[in-house]
């Protein structure tokens, strides 16, 4: 009882004249890396024909998530909030390019993912859907694999969804085609333009390209790997790869 | 007998004698009055106080009411009579109820204040001073209302009573402390006693922004026939006997049927009421049966742009409804200089809303799920609760009844048990099968409370101290403790799994938890010149927490809240006008506030919020002329410690800035004009309702509101004809406003998801016109 008259008066002198933050105007756009042309992985040398890819949505979160952010910590003793025991969490949803947008990507130019809307304040991560798009596979990649005398012509297609992910996947099968957790730290302080940076190089481990001879090729002579093979396995990782992967997003 | 008469307001109000004196606020049925009978007399005080000069204990009592319930002075040729033989002792100090404490206690006759009849009787809750109430999805939905500052949502935040019934639901799992009040026809609504702030020991649970209580009573005796029938295919029928000597022995029943005013917004009800009172002890018992459809809330940017119609419906497959049996008694009675009341009731409900607020955006594949798409959001939420409760009330004077002071200890008792078994379930968009259990619990509430207080009046003042000690249990039988379970081999899709990574388990979970809590009140009342009084009171509130959310064993923490105002009456009048003015100032601090959370269609804990504001009401007769008008300010904010699991993921509260959606200024006024003859009569009604622009998330503002609602009626005889129009401009305007994410793939300009908050509304009924014939059977 005697803390009220204190309380009402520092309420009655600290006058608030808005509910707090504001919204923003954010566009987007997916920049390729300029020329990828031909470049080594491994004993491999790699050399592209065609790597188109179809993003969005586009999603920004308040916080890293703690998976990205390498806080394992956090993973054994979660953060005493709701949904904590979503590895994958990163706050709320600051953000949003709520569109898909195909990109070619040995094309430089960039492509716009149109307009969306945020909020003012930090934006610690960023979460790209991988969606099935109406317009073809979500990833579709094409070149020639060289290693001394062997040149491989290979090609795959993926959409993340069944055979990509396994109907028993129970855990993180939803989060297999959202990219979550890509580390942003910036501030929405007004009006922004989100960056998303895509290298295809980054689809590609020596490791995956060592399986490609494995894969039996068509009557063309294409490999073409599919799920079942480490070759296939590896892009489909290597497109999701949130640490050191081909993924680069940036607020401007 | 005019400068006297503030003080007295409180002290004639706060007794009920027989052979009370009878007085109406019609300055020119008060020249009748005989001096000595009069408000602000020596004889008036005599006549009404008790011979201890104690008053009756107020639970719910009827103020109005002589001890065997009889009122014989009806004049039958008085078309729109005054309802002096229902109100007219309340009516003419008409703004103070039966015991205030509070400085912005008021009661509120509704037969007298109301320009346009409500069309229910939550509608009419807008005749007190700063309550705004609002529904969002159609005439079904559940009101929304603020009171003070307080976004009280469903009630949460009021405690509501009906003849001394509670009406808050307790773990309701729309909205702990959801209220309906549509237990009666608004007709039978004889006044609204609105207390603001906890400050009487009195008030219970849920009194936190203040309390309301509803007492029926029908207007005139004898036979009661009405049809209406008006826009938007919407009928309603009245039929109701009242006793011709004992005004507070009736029965009333309503049937109302509309297409509503836009999609999915129809939908029927039926109320019956019936009330015996015989002054010492009356009962009330009533049946309640709705079912409407519900048409939630629509993006504002889908409507700007054109996607959705503002009176459309995202989701069709929304609605609501509710059955109610009640029942209520109440046993009085002055001995030795006690006087004592008891009142008892049992209720039974069964209430069910299907909202879809999010669209399809909360179903992503979780832990021991099979690959699937969004289902869609629709939640079903049901409860069928049983509710006894039983409240005792003391009152005795102590001392020299010839003494200066005159001194009163006064004490109470109440328990409410409730038996509550609530289920929510998400239903599939594409055939309605439920998919997943969000809530399934057997809740049992106990809520025990003892008051106390002591009175001193004295030449020119009132001063009352008390406390109230307030005691909550809860036993949760948690039917659905195990969700969300996922590890190798477990077989998938489970509700309610019966196995965890250590074997085969109940899915069962028994919590329970105590709280108790102490809550000192006082108030203050002083004549500091002829017609000019300064009030004030202060308290601590409590409003029970949902047992959902509680962890075994714990010790149960309140939402409680400290409250202060400040208040000055002035009150005057002359042979031809009567004028009451009141300017309250008023202070609260809520520890643990709730809010609404659309994802999950339940209320959230907030942290704390702050306000300060101030009302300014009044009420003024001439002639025929009648005006009721109040504006209220209020500067509400959150306090520093929102939760971090709302502050993580939400952004639309910010600690130290305001609270969204309350409005910083509401005003309303109600004026009639009535003009009599013989057996004909005319009264014109002009209801006005301002809300100001309300803050929004992210420092928008929502744009201000103009309503007016126009009525007219005729009577003659035993005939009356009425037209209503309400929302006379025709205003389109955002009923309610409120700011979360959701996606409906048909209407959004997106492939995918919308997953940023964004702010939806519900819009305000389009103007309407009602067409009443009313049948008085018993003057013809």
């Amino acid at each position: 009882m005697r803390r009220l008259p204190l309380v009402l008066l520092l309420g009655a002198s600290a006058c608030s004249t808005s509910t707090g933050g504001e919204l923003v105007n954010l566009t987007g756009q997916v920049t390729p890396v300029a020329d990828v042309g031909t470049f080594q992985v491994g004993d491999w040398t790699v050399e592209l024909d065609a790597a188109d890819l179809a993003v969005g949505p586009v999603y920004l979160w308040s916080d890293r998530a703690s998976l990205a952010s390498g806080d394992w910590a956090s993973l054994l003793v979660p953060t005493p909030v709701a949904r904590a025991t979503d590895p994958y969490d990163a706050g709320r949803i600051v953000g949003e390019l709520p569109h898909q947008v195909r990109v070619d990507l040995l094309d430089p130019t960039p492509v716009s993912l149109g307009e969306g809307t945020g909020v003012s304040g930090p934006a610690g991560s960023a979460e790209i859907w991988l969606e099935p798009a109406d317009d073809g596979p979500t990833l579709h990649v094409a070149g020639t694999a060289t290693r001394g005398p062997e040149v491989l012509p290979f090609a795959a297609d993926i959409t993340w969804q069944h055979p990509w992910v396994e109907d028993n996947t129970a855990r993180n099968a939803i989060l297999i085609r959202r990219v979550r957790g890509l580390i942003l730290d910036a501030t929405l302080d007004g009006d922004a333009t989100v960056d998303v940076g895509v290298d295809p190089r980054a689809w590609f481990s020596a490791e995956a390209l060592d399986a490609l001879p494995d894969v039996t090729p068509n009557e063309d002579g294409v490999r073409i790997p599919g799920p079942e093979d480490t070759t296939g396995r590896g892009i489909d990782q290597g497109a999701r790869q949130l640490v050191d992967g081909p993924w680069d997003v940036r607020l401007r | 007998m005019t400068r006297s008469l503030p003080m007295l307001v409180f002290l004639s109000l706060s007794v009920v004698s027989p052979g009370a004196a009878s007085a109406s606020d019609d300055p020119a049925e008060q020249d009748d009055t005989d001096a000595s009978e009069a408000p602000g007399t020596a004889a008036s005080e005599a006549s009404n106080e008790s011979d201890d000069g104690g008053s009756v204990p107020d639970a719910g009592q009827d103020p109005t009411s002589d001890e065997d319930g009889s009122h014989p002075e009806h004049d039958h040729d008085d078309p729109f009579p005054d309802h002096a033989d229902n109100a007219a002792e309340v009516e003419v100090i008409g703004r103070a109820p039966t015991d205030p404490r509070g400085a912005g206690d008021v009661r509120v006759s509704v037969p007298e204040t109301q320009a346009v009849h409500p069309p229910d009787a939550e509608a009419a809750l807008m005749l007190a001073p700063g309550v705004l109430v609002q529904r969002n999805g159609g005439d079904g939905a559940p009101l929304r209302l603020f009171l003070r500052g307080f976004d009280a949502r469903h009630g949460q935040d009021v405690a509501f009573h009906l003849d001394g019934l509670p009406v808050n639901q307790v773990g309701n799992p729309h909205g702990h402390g959801l209220v309906d009040l549509r237990l009666i026809p608004a007709e039978a609504l004889g006044t609204l006693d609105v207390r603001p702030g906890p400050t009487d020991p009195s008030q219970g649970d849920f009194a936190v922004a203040g309390s309301i209580d509803l007492e029926p009573g029908l207007p005139e005796p004898g036979l009661l026939a009405g049809a209406q029938v008006g826009s938007f295919g919407t009928m309603r029928g009245i039929l109701g006997w009242r006793h011709p000597d004992q005004r507070g022995t009736f029965v009333l029943g309503e049937l109302y049927r509309t297409d509503g005013y836009g999609e999915n917004r129809g939908g029927l009800r039926g109320t019956a009421v019936a009330r015996v009172d015989k002054g010492s002890w009356r009962v009330t018992t009533g049946v309640a049966a709705s079912d409407f459809d519900h048409a939630g809330f629509v993006r504002r940017v889908d409507v700007d742009e054109g996607r959705i119609g503002l009176y459309d419906t995202p989701d069709d497959r929304q609605g609501v409804g509710a059955f109610h049996a009640w029942t209520v008694g109440r046993l009085s009675g002055s001995a030795d200089g006690l006087d004592w009341s008891v009142t008892a009731s049992a209720a039974r409900r069964s209430t069910w809303i299907r909202t879809n607020f999010t669209g399809f955006l909360t179903d992503d594949r979780r832990p021991g799920e099979s690959d699937h798409d969004q289902r869609g959001d629709l939640l079903d939420q049901r409860a069928v609760s049983s509710t006894a409760h039983i409240d005792a009330r003391l009152r005795r004077g102590i001392g020299d009844p010839a003494g200066r002071l005159q001194w009163a200890v006064e004490s109470g008792a109440r328990a409410r048990v409730d038996d509550v078994d609530a289920l929510s379930q998400r239903l599939r968009a594409v055939d309605g099968v439920p998919y997943r259990t969000e809530l399934d619990v057997h809740l049992q509430q106990a809520d025990v409370g003892l008051w106390a207080g002591v009175s001193a009046e004295g030449d020119g003042f009132v001063a009352r101290v008390g406390g109230r000690a307030q005691a909550f249990a809860y036993q949760l039988l948690d039917r659905c403790a195990a969700q969300d379970i996922w590890f190798p081999d477990i077989e998938l899709d489970l509700d309610c799994p019966d196995e965890d990574r250590n074997g085969a388990r109940s899915p069962e979970s028994f919590r329970t938890a105590a709280g108790l809590g102490l809550a000192p009140r006082a108030s203050v009342a002083i004549d500091m010149a002829p017609g000019h009084r300064l009030l004030s009171g202060a308290g601590r509130g409590f409003r029970s927490i949902e047992a959902s959310s509680l962890s075994g064993g714990e010790d149960a923490p309140f939402g409680d809240l400290w409250s202060a105002d400040l208040g000055w009456s002035w009150t005057t009048s002359s042979d031809t006008w009567f004028a009451d003015h009141r300017l309250v100032g008023f202070g609260t601090v809520v520890t643990r506030d709730l809010l609404f959370d659309e994802e999950t269609g339940a209320n959230v804990p907030a942290g704390s919020t702050r306000r300060v504001g101030m009302t300014l009401s009044s009420e003024v007769h001439h002639g025929p002329l009648r005006a009721h008008t109040s504006i209220t300010g209020t500067y509400a904010v959150f306090g520093p410690d929102l939760p971090p699991s709302y502050v993580r993921t939400r952004d639309d509260r910010k600690a130290g800035e305001l609270v969204p959606y309350v409005p910083p200024i509401l005003a309303r006024t109600d004026l009639t004009w009535t003009w009599r003859a013989r057996t004909t009569g005319f009264r014109h009604g002009l209801a006005a309702t301002a809300i100001g622009p309300r803050p929004l998330p992210w420092s928008t503002w929502s744009e201000p509101v103009l309503t007016l609602d126009a009525s007219t009626e005729v009577r003659r005889g035993a005939f009356e004809v009425g037209l209503t129009v309400t929302n006379l401009l025709n205003a389109r305007y955002a009923s309610t406003e409120t700011t979360f994410a959701s996606w409906f793939p048909d209407l959004g300009d997106t492939d995918f998801p919308t997953r940023l908050p964004a702010r939806h509304i519900s819009p305000g009924a389009p103007r309407a016109a009602m067409l009443s014939v009313t049948l008085h059977p018993e003057v013809l």
